[in-house]
């Protein structure tokens, strides 16, 4: 097998690329693509850390060297079957009491097992890993694939990811189709010292409207790991398009991920994303309402402890008039773990008769835990609606007095409030199966 | 209706030629060449006489300027041309000690800002500054008795060597930036202010800037000292010249707040618009002490501008009333920080910004509370109006929390004069251009209401200035 040909090589490299491009088999077109992204990553540096984005993240634990490049397990095509599924993960397959359309498994950069309802797919719906994408449906994915939403160029992180990039989800939904059931992605870290780079590509066409859940995790709660991720959401004229993440990588990995969504006219994006994993991980979130008419929300929840460190960097893009996004996000600290919410609304001269809103609320239960807030607003529009607020705090003495004088403990208190301050963001997850989901690994962590 | 009608000519008149773009006959007897170097900081300390120390620091924050990096931040500071700016002026006349000694050229000046008004008006001590040195300094008698300290920051060197050398640049160290270092390599005139224990200054003490030869910079150097239990209030205004060729002014404000006392600082800021006004403002507050900033931005090219507080003792509460008004080819910059570094401590920072004509307001703030710092409640609001597409409004506070028991909020909007209010004013028979102004002037209502009265009127009136012609 190709893992030991190449488990010696550490870090990023144009042999780990080479090899990886072969074992798949890929078109040339892929082929060419990796290697003019790895081109671009040895031009490019790391972040020296005076950059808006970077300035309060600190990358020096962020080793490339240190970690394998994953080339594929199994043949992509032929996944064995739900039998062959690693007993560690069946549990996470499906969603509580909610039945879904279709399931992705990956685990390590590969392919596990697969399936998609069957009405689905004779309505045409794709729903598949992305290298049988690139095999089977060149047309769909050559056009986007790192060339809009998430640009290859962007920096030394997606330039690395469109040179190695390793598994990964794609969906396709046709003009017109309306998928009710929610499709699950879930992505799973197996190997120590494994480096990620999982890619979701997600095309809405005309009018359709789809919901995915993606789920990342890792085999054991102390696994090391690198993960360099990209989310591509493609909304065309008049698409829904829910997008639901909960990233709960274990406590010794780090990870980067670029996640971006490009709105045609009238289409609805609905983001939430639970960040509850990670020793480090920062996520750049960037949603471009480019057309007339599209509309965009935004929910975030962190929930963080020990040396946990958080970073999410939000962009409300307003390109065109009559837009709206609304941003809303809840963080909770513990132990000495630091969170960063950097939000941006930018309102362009032609984003007139736009609205846009952004809060972030954060609670303290620790005072060694950091907690840092900077919603931006940049506004070169006049006639819009434009607001955001921040607050950080602890819990309420009054809160915890009230809760307490019914017989219940300072830790149940406790848990109880906090609960209640991610619940008006959890319920806001449109998935009831996925909601329970979050407040399982919630409980778990409080 | 006809009274209306005519005020607004005369006003249209005065704005057609710049209201403030009178200047005096440039009459300095002594001018540094253009450009800095080691020398041109040693002439400096050498016309001013000053000790040994005061020259190594000088020297020392010119290596720090000349080390340090432009900021690529906030505004767009590459237009500045170090080299052709005169870092020091000294004019013709010495410092007056009374009205009578002030020379009839620079009088005429003043009586075009209003200070003899001001006098009139029983503002206690006129610290007028015209180009870099102090030429007309008078202190009311009540306040000599009471001890309390208003000179030049030249004179107190003379003076009060001791002061001096114990707090000058320990609130703002040449390190901090680069303008800071500059600041403290050339500077010249200013204010320094020494308010003894328990002592309540009761009325406000002020200072007018202007600056007059052309190209040249304005560095001065503020110190205020209020010593425990001690109140003051201290007024800046800065009018200017329009000259074609850009200038730059960088002053530092240094403020101690010792246990108790209570202090204010107000700045009406509106120099012309080819200035860069690039000011680093900081106070350290005490147990117990207030420190309240008002700081209001009109003029300029440019403003970068946040004044600080540094909330060091327990109990210590901080201020920051913030107006930007940013017009055509104007960019104000402008904000506040706060730092909690003391338990219980509080602030509260308030900014309004209005745009216009292609103008930019931004507001950056700082909000930090370091590790120990328990029962810390903060509060920021910003609102901005914008007045027409052409302009943009940008708001980045930065809210850093270190410890748990604290509350802290941050709230912003952005919007432009509501249809309704327009509607509902100018259906009572007001014209469009009357009604915005007065929306504009109730929007800034916070800050007028916190200046005195002589300067309210004058906000007001540069505010109806501001917005003539704004609706199209």
């Amino acid at each position: 097998m190709t893992v030991k040909a190449t488990a010696a090589l550490l870090g990023p490299s144009a042999e780990a690329l080479e090899a990886l491009s072969a074992s798949k088999q890929e078109p040339t077109w892929m082929r060419d693509m990796r290697r003019a992204a790895w081109q671009l990553s040895t031009e490019l540096s790391m972040p020296s850390g005076n950059e808006d984005a970077w300035r309060r993240t600190d990358l020096r634990g962020f080793k490339w060297e240190s970690y394998h490049p994953l080339p594929p397990l199994l043949p992509a095509a032929g996944c064995a079957g739900r039998e062959a599924v690693p007993t560690a993960l069946t549990p996470h397959l499906g969603l509580p009491e909610t039945t879904t359309g279709g399931i992705l498994l990956q685990g390590d950069g590969s392919a596990l097992w697969g399936s998609l309802d069957e009405t689905l797919h004779q309505q045409g719906v794709i729903f598949c890993d992305l290298d049988t994408a690139v095999q089977q449906y060149a047309d769909l994915v050559e056009p986007h694939f790192m060339t809009d939403a998430v640009p290859v160029s962007r920096n030394i992180f997606t330039a690395m990811h469109g040179a190695l990039w390793n598994g990964g989800t794609f969906l396709y939904v046709p003009r017109g189709v309306q998928v009710t059931l929610p499709l699950q992605t879930l992505t799973a870290h197996m190997t120590s010292q494994g480096m990620l780079h999982p890619h979701t590509l997600l095309i809405a066409d005309e009018q359709s409207c789809v919901t995915l859940v993606e789920e990342q995790i890792s085999g054991s709660a102390d696994l090391p790991g690198l993960h360099n991720g990209v989310v591509e959401l493609c909304l065309k004229a008049g698409a829904h398009v829910t997008y639901l993440n909960m990233q709960n990588w274990s406590q010794r990995l780090w990870g980067i991920a670029h996640q971006g969504a490009a709105l045609a006219a009238d289409s609805q994006l609905c983001w939430a994303s639970a960040g509850l994993g990670s020793r480090l991980h920062w996520t750049g979130v960037n949603v471009q309402l480019r057309e007339p008419g599209s509309q965009a929300q935004l929910f975030g929840l962190m929930l963080t402890d020990g040396r946990q460190h958080l970073d999410y960097q939000t962009m409300q893009d307003h390109q065109a008039p009559h837009t709206e996004s609304d941003l809303t996000f809840k963080n909770v600290l513990l132990g000495r773990s630091r969170t960063v919410f950097r939000g941006v609304v930018w309102l362009h001269p032609e984003a007139q008769q736009t609205a846009a809103y952004q809060s972030a609320h954060s609670l303290l239960l620790s005072s060694q835990a950091r907690a840092d807030a900077i919603p931006i607003l940049e506004i070169e529009a006049d006639d819009v609606r434009c607001k955001h607020g921040a607050t950080t705090g602890r819990i309420d003495d009054d809160h915890m007095f009230y809760i307490m004088s019914r017989g219940l403990s300072y830790q149940e208190a406790q848990r109880m409030i906090v609960s209640g301050f991610l619940e008006t963001v959890v319920t806001e997850f449109p998935v009831e199966g996925f909601q329970e989901k979050i407040r399982m690994a919630v409980d778990a962590r409080i | 209706m006809a009274n209306v009608q005519e005020e607004r000519i005369e006003v249209s008149a005065i704005k057609g030629d710049y209201q403030f773009g009178f200047h005096d006959e440039d009459r300095s007897v002594f001018r540094a060449r253009k450009g800095l170097d080691r020398e041109i900081v040693e002439q400096i300390s050498d016309m001013k006489g000053e000790p040994a120390w005061m020259r190594e620091s000088r020297l020392k924050a010119f290596d720090i300027f000349r080390q340090k990096p432009i900021p690529r931040w906030g505004g767009h500071v590459e237009g500045i041309d170090f080299d052709d700016i005169y870092y020091y002026v000294k004019p013709a006349d010495r410092e007056g000690r009374t009205w009578d000694d002030v020379p009839e050229s620079i009088k005429n000046t003043f009586d075009r800002l209003g200070i003899p008004e001001a006098e009139k008006k029983f503002l206690a001590g006129v610290g007028a500054q015209y180009d870099s040195e102090v030429v007309y300094h008078s202190l009311k008698e009540d306040l000599q008795t009471l001890g309390v300290i208003f000179l030049s920051p030249d004179q107190a060197l003379q003076e009060y060597p001791d002061l001096m050398r114990e707090y000058f640049g320990t609130v703002i160290p040449s390190e901090d930036n680069k303008f800071a270092a500059l600041n403290t390599a050339v500077w010249s005139g200013g204010s320094f202010i020494y308010v003894p224990p328990g002592v309540e200054v009761d009325v406000p003490l002020q200072a007018y800037f202007r600056i007059n030869s052309e190209d040249m910079g304005q560095f001065e150097r503020t110190l205020i000292i209020v010593d425990e239990g001690a109140t003051v209030h201290y007024v800046e205004g800065c009018t200017a010249p329009t000259y074609s060729s850009e200038s730059l002014h960088s002053a530092v404000v240094e403020i101690i707040c010792k246990p108790r006392s209570r202090v204010r600082y107000t700045t009406i800021q509106n120099w012309a618009d080819n200035v860069y006004n690039l000011v680093t403002k900081r106070a350290v507050a005490y147990e117990g002490a207030t420190m309240e900033w008002v700081d209001g931005n009109l003029g300029s090219k440019l403003t970068m501008k946040y004044p600080s507080v540094y909330l060091r003792g327990e109990g210590a509460h901080g201020e920051i009333l913030s107006i930007a008004f940013a017009g055509h080819g104007q960019h104000q910059d402008a904000g506040g920080k706060i730092v909690h570094a003391a338990p219980n401590t509080s602030s509260i920072i308030t900014s309004k910004s209005i745009s216009k004509d292609g103008g930019r307001s931004s507001y950056r703030g700082l909000v930090k509370v370091t590790s120990g710092a328990t029962g810390v409640r903060s509060k920021v609001v910003c609102d901005a109006l914008i007045l027409d597409a052409a302009s943009r409004s940008d708001t980045y506070p930065v809210m850093e929390v270190d410890e748990a028991d604290v509350s802290i909020a941050h709230e912003a909007s952005v919007s432009r004069i509501q249809e309704e209010q327009l509607f509902y004013l100018m259906s009572r028979g007001i014209s469009e251009t009357e009604a915005s102004t007065m929306i504009v002037n109730g929007f800034i209502d916070p800050l007028v209401k916190e200046l005195p009265m002589e300067y309210a009127v004058e906000m007001n009136r540069l505010i109806e200035l501001q917005m003539e012609g704004s609706v199209g």
